[in-house]
């Protein structure tokens, strides 16, 4: 099948007439297979409009618009009458998309409406991906705008101060750019550049010094990462990352010099969500994802490892209580830098141990998870995991997090997080967005 | 490897290119003095379209038929209609009305019959032909939100010629699906009731 618009020629050679009369003659629908659907446009206006809702509830939506989509329950669907709505929300919603999705109902000849919002990101954007106090690690904060110059096309710069991640605090900034929706949203190239100063705390540069393993890397002062990928897009759930990540690091010892760090980057990733419309079950999301990362010699690598991780979570949510499930481990082989190696004890992992206690400057093996309860604005966590050096033998924590969590968007979260163990237990405060 | 093997691969592969060289043939045949097209590769329902009619959406579908002869320097006759299509969530059929005053609707049918049942409702009036004048046929059709160009088919004098280059010259959105069919040099014998 040959896809074309119009062609000039042919529109040219047309261009004789100025106005074509009707030439077309419909033909009475009656001869036609199923019989005469009366004179809706959309079929379903002879069903009930069994409930209609907006998802997820913007907060500040007027209570009037409320009304008008509650209004809509119990009346017979009328596709106008929908999109007026759909319009008065965008009126309000003004930085958000609203998609109007159309269900079948729990009884017979009945359907749901669901006015479906997500913000929209078309001009400019501002993210605080990182906003964390931790009371052993102290504060992680950064903020990052993106612009869309185009539909497709993105630039993004940020700062970023990180104490909760990695082994190191590392500082700086960063920025990116690329293009996204190529191949009929099927690819993304993007290109990254960071330029980061590490800190060191004095329980990481002892922990190194009293290693005595030749597999252990040393300290460095800056990091300056270089990492262009390709995104490919499978199916709307299903993608593979592709690139290479490029470190030039400055280390500290034994006397100052540069080494660089590169590796072939790929990650699979999976994710799909069964929203409200799929019935009784709620709100379900699955995330999934697999990374490797292999650094060697022919891409004049100083480090040669290859790094592997997976990460799973599940969420089921439904009315005021959600459940989350969340699995991650990973493993090195090779030398790798500090940057690479696995850390537990942080604002996500086992939260209310501190990362310096469980493994100063991390792990090459890793196993960890997470079950944790939701019911409004309460969240009780429970982690366990264990992070180890492959000579040496795997122990395994728990930790307990109760506290309070706000919005849905950007939710901000108060945790009070207590170590499982024997003896005397100091509870760890943790207070942030997105954690 | 054997010659009559090798036949036998050459016979197959033959075979198979059949059915997809037959796809994107575009025929027409008559009914009292009008033609009207057939195009076996016409399958309007594709993603996302269907993704939006399944989640009780209307999808437009602007028709546009054109018919030359002579030495193809103009166009003889040309037609142009706007179908709304819709799926019904409960039947999990489809839905066609066409927005042509008086509208003429149809439900039930298959994702497969869409194509057929608007072709039939286009019908362009036969210009005078002796059997073994030539003739062409260019189908094309473009998907749209029913919402785009509203008011198109209003005008009783038919579509203004300018709106119709404009609507199917201008750059493709986003979301826009188009197909586009040719016939081929054809005879006017070729068009069999």
């Amino acid at each position: 099948m040959i896809q074309l618009g119009l062609s000039l020629a042919v529109i040219a050679a047309a261009a004789a007439a100025a106005t074509l009369p009707p030439q077309s003659s419909p033909v009475p629908a009656s001869t036609a297979p199923g019989g005469n659907a009366g004179a809706a446009v959309n079929v379903n206006s002879r069903y009930i409009v069994e409930s209609a809702e907006i998802t997820p509830d913007p907060r500040k939506l007027s209570g009037t618009l409320r009304q008008r989509i509650s209004d809509l329950k119990g009346t017979r669907f009328d596709q106008e009458a929908v999109d007026a709505v759909a319009g008065k929300i965008r009126q309000e919603l003004r930085n958000w998309n609203v998609v109007v999705r159309i269900a079948r109902g729990e009884q017979p000849e009945q359907v749901r409406v669901v006015f479906e919002v997500s913000r929209k990101y078309d001009t400019v954007d501002v993210v605080i991906p990182r906003l964390i106090y931790h009371s052993k690690q102290n504060f992680s904060f950064g903020g990052d705008v993106t612009v869309r110059p185009g539909a497709d096309f993105f630039l993004s710069s940020g700062i970023l101060t990180d104490n909760d991640e990695l082994a190191e605090r590392y500082s700086g900034i960063r920025a990116g750019l690329g293009r996204e929706n190529m191949f009929g949203g099927h690819l993304r190239l993007g290109v990254r550049v960071e330029s980061w100063r590490s800190q060191w705390n004095p329980s990481v540069t002892n922990a190194l010094a009293n290693d005595t393993s030749p597999d252990t890397p040393g300290i460095y002062r800056t990091r300056v990462h270089l990492e262009p990928t390709a995104t490919i897009a499978f199916t709307r759930d299903l993608m593979l990352q592709l690139g290479v990540s490029m470190q030039r690091l400055e280390m500290q010892y034994p006397t100052s010099r540069h080494e660089l760090s590169s590796a072939a980057v790929s990650t699979l990733r999976f994710q799909r969500r069964w929203d409200a419309l799929s019935g009784f079950l709620g709100k379900q999301e699955l995330e999934a994802s697999y990374a490797l990362r292999a650094a060697a010699r022919t891409l004049s690598s100083d480090f040669l490892y290859n790094r592997h991780s997976v990460q799973a979570r599940y969420a089921f949510g439904k009315d005021r209580e959600t459940l989350i499930a969340s699995f991650q481990a990973g493993t090195i082989g090779g030398t790798a830098p500090l940057f690479e190696r696995f850390m537990l004890g942080n604002s996500r992992t086992l939260r209310g141990w501190n990362r310096y206690d469980v493994a100063p400057f991390g792990g090459d093996r890793m196993v960890h998870g997470s079950l944790e309860y939701r019911h409004n604005v309460f969240r009780a966590i429970y982690d366990t995991g264990s992070v180890w050096q492959r000579a040496g033998d795997a122990k395994v924590r728990h930790s307990l997090a109760v506290g309070l969590r706000s919005g849905s968007v950007m939710s901000f979260s108060f945790l009070v997080a207590f170590p499982l163990r024997e003896g005397r237990i100091e509870p760890v405060f943790i207070t942030g967005i997105d954690f | 490897m054997p010659k009559r093997v090798a036949a036998v691969i050459f016979c197959l592969l033959v075979l198979a290119l059949v059915p997809v060289l037959l796809a994107d043939t575009l025929s027409a045949r008559l009914r009292g003095d009008q033609i009207f097209f057939q195009a076996p590769g016409l399958n309007l329902i594709r993603e996302p379209l269907l993704a939006r009619l399944k989640t009780g959406g209307t999808v437009a579908y602007d028709f546009h038929l054109a018919l030359w002869t002579g030495n193809r320097d103009a166009v003889r006759r040309r037609a142009f209609e706007r179908f709304v299509v819709s799926y019904d969530l409960w039947e999990e059929k489809f839905a066609v009305t066409g927005l042509r005053q008086p509208r003429i609707s149809v439900a039930n049918l298959k994702s497969n019959e869409i194509g057929v049942w608007c072709l039939d409702r286009i019908g362009l009036r036969s210009p005078d032909l002796k059997p073994a004048d030539p003739l062409w046929l260019k189908l094309e059709v473009r998907a749209v939100d029913p919402k785009r160009d509203a008011g198109l088919l209003d005008d009783p004098d038919g579509v203004n010629l300018a709106r119709l280059v404009d609507l199917f010259s201008r750059p493709r959105e986003s979301g826009d699906q188009r197909w586009s069919f040719e016939s081929g040099r054809l005879r006017a014998s070729d068009l069999r009731p």
